[in-house]
């Protein structure tokens, strides 16, 4: 699991991009160990299938604000299926964390402003 | 002679592997041949056909020729690997008697991503073959045999503005350096912040439609009894991650919990989400019940039947008392049996309505409240309730 600091690019960016999206409406030191169930699309009441196609809409919107208006670029060997796949399996486990869709992001994506995206 | 050769052969092809019969290797078998000073034609065809009824034979074998043909075209035969077969012996349930066989588990998945200017397009298809062959399936105590086809199509347009200014992309990153650091969410300079972010990166309306048909057939090993099982889901979604969209005033779901978000000074002025608008799920199934004993009362058997669902959910972030976030759920289904059968519908079991909605907070303290009920095969998705739960 990324150690959940604001210095770590993928954390940040992930931060902004849920509280953008009313997704969390906690400040960035409370949010890491926010569950995945405590997210806004999360709906408990749902069924399993409706649920995961709430996740699909908020991966491809992460995945969309990342690539399209941060500046961020997929890491070697990532294409965009495997990295909607990715932060999909991790939005259907309402026991994860924010941390872990970091730590997963932090896989995926080379964001702007870390060494290998300047 | 030619038996001695055959002899060798096996030794050197399944040198590790255990006789089912003796517990030994064959090669120990071999050597205990050997050293017993009686090597005769009859004892030779004892060691061979313990060897040849071991399983672990066949899955040596299997082992080298795969290996083999990816040696020679990886990118040909790479498919093996999503193929996994293990030779076995069957035991009867009813006898003693046994027999060769294998397992085989095959999946196969493929997904093509189309990104164009307006619309990000998936395709994805997965293939599942699953089961137990015995050589004689009268000693096949696993004798099932399953396939499925999964076909997946889906489609997003919109969300985000696209941008390609690395002067804004480093801008939003110093915004972000300075927001991560700030406590109080509320605070004038968070909201100036936020404010200037969002100046800087433009949400838009995001549409999303998905397909998913599927089929699959269960069988058993020589298909003389059989089931096709099919279904699929239509799914329809709009998010207006902007607050100022269309879908923020036509989420009129959503007002209730913007005046509270107001009222308790959440959000700085009335604002309805439009990121919250419900999303619509239709779905077609071949349902297969079990352990239904209502109805089987009814009509006598547990056959198949066809049903379709209508499902909308709908949840939103109401208010943020000291740690505690609080939360309103909703979700509303509909299920309806086709041509069920006037047994059924006198029982009005040939469709059900249900409707359930919770407050619910971080740590889990639940209200709820329910009308209506599931179906007895979806039962496990009705809602848990923790703290205080009202039902109709």
């Amino acid at each position: 699991m990324a150690t959940w600091e604001n210095t770590n690019l993928a954390c940040a960016t992930l931060w902004t991009t849920l509280y953008h999206m009313n997704q969390l409406h906690t400040n960035f030191e409370d949010s890491g160990d926010l569950k995945i169930s405590d997210l806004t699309f999360f709906n408990p009441l749902s069924s399993g299938d409706a649920r995961e196609q709430e996740a699909r809409m908020i991966a491809d919107q992460i995945d969309n604000t990342f690539v399209n208006a941060r500046g961020a670029k997929y890491a070697d060997n990532v294409t965009n299926s495997t990295a909607i796949n990715g932060m999909v399996s991790i939005l259907i486990d309402g026991d994860k964390q924010v941390n872990d869709l970091a730590s997963e992001a932090d896989e995926l994506y080379i964001f702007w402003g870390e060494q290998e995206n300047q | 002679m030619k038996k001695v050769i055959l002899f060798i052969g096996l030794l050197l092809i399944a040198g590790n592997c255990f006789s089912q019969y003796t517990g030994e290797t064959i090669e120990e078998s071999i050597k205990k041949l050997l050293s017993s000073g009686t090597l005769s034609k009859e004892s030779v065809e004892d060691v061979l056909k313990g060897a040849i009824k071991n399983p672990e034979l066949y899955n040596d074998a299997w082992g080298r020729f795969v290996n083999y043909l990816e040696k020679e075209d990886v990118s040909k035969w790479s498919w093996l690997n999503d193929l996994n077969v293990k030779f076995k012996t069957f035991q009867s349930i009813n006898s003693s008697a046994t027999s060769l066989g294998f397992s085989y588990d095959f999946n196969y998945s493929y997904s093509n991503f189309i990104k164009k200017d307006k619309k990000r397009i998936s395709n994805a298809l997965s293939l599942k073959l699953k089961g137990n062959v015995a050589f004689n399936r009268n000693v096949n105590p696993n004798d099932f045999l399953e396939s499925s086809l999964n076909y997946s199509f889906s489609m997003f347009t919109g969300g985000v503005v696209k941008q390609n200014n690395a002067a804004i992309f480093t801008e939003l990153n110093n915004i972000q350096a300075k927001l991560t650091s700030i406590r109080d969410m509320k605070s004038q300079e968070a909201i100036d912040l936020w404010k200037k972010f969002g100046e800087n990166m433009q949400y838009s309306d995001q549409y999303y439609f998905a397909i998913n048909p599927r089929l699959s057939l269960e069988s058993n090993q020589d298909f003389s009894k059989k089931q096709f099982v099919y279904g699929g889901d239509l799914f329809i979604g709009a998010k207006g991650w902007n607050n100022k969209s269309t879908y923020a005033a036509l989420n009129i779901f959503d007002y209730p919990f913007a005046l509270v978000r107001w009222m308790t000074g959440f959000d700085p002025k009335f604002t309805p989400y439009g990121s919250t608008f419900p999303t619509m799920q239709v779905s077609l199934d071949n349902v297969n019940p079990q352990n239904d004993p209502q109805r089987q009362a009814i009509t006598g058997n547990l056959d198949p039947f066809t049903r379709y669902k209508l499902e909308s959910s709908f949840r939103t972030f109401v208010t943020r008392v000291k740690n505690e976030n609080v939360f309103f759920n909703a979700n509303v289904r509909y299920y309806r049996e086709l041509d069920a059968s006037q047994a059924i519908k006198t029982a009005g079991l040939d469709d059900h309505f249900y409707f359930v909605m919770a407050l619910q907070t971080t740590t889990g303290f639940y209200v709820s409240y329910s009308k209506g009920k599931l179906p007895f095969d979806a039962i496990n998705d009705e809602v848990y309730a923790v703290g205080f739960q009202y039902k109709l």
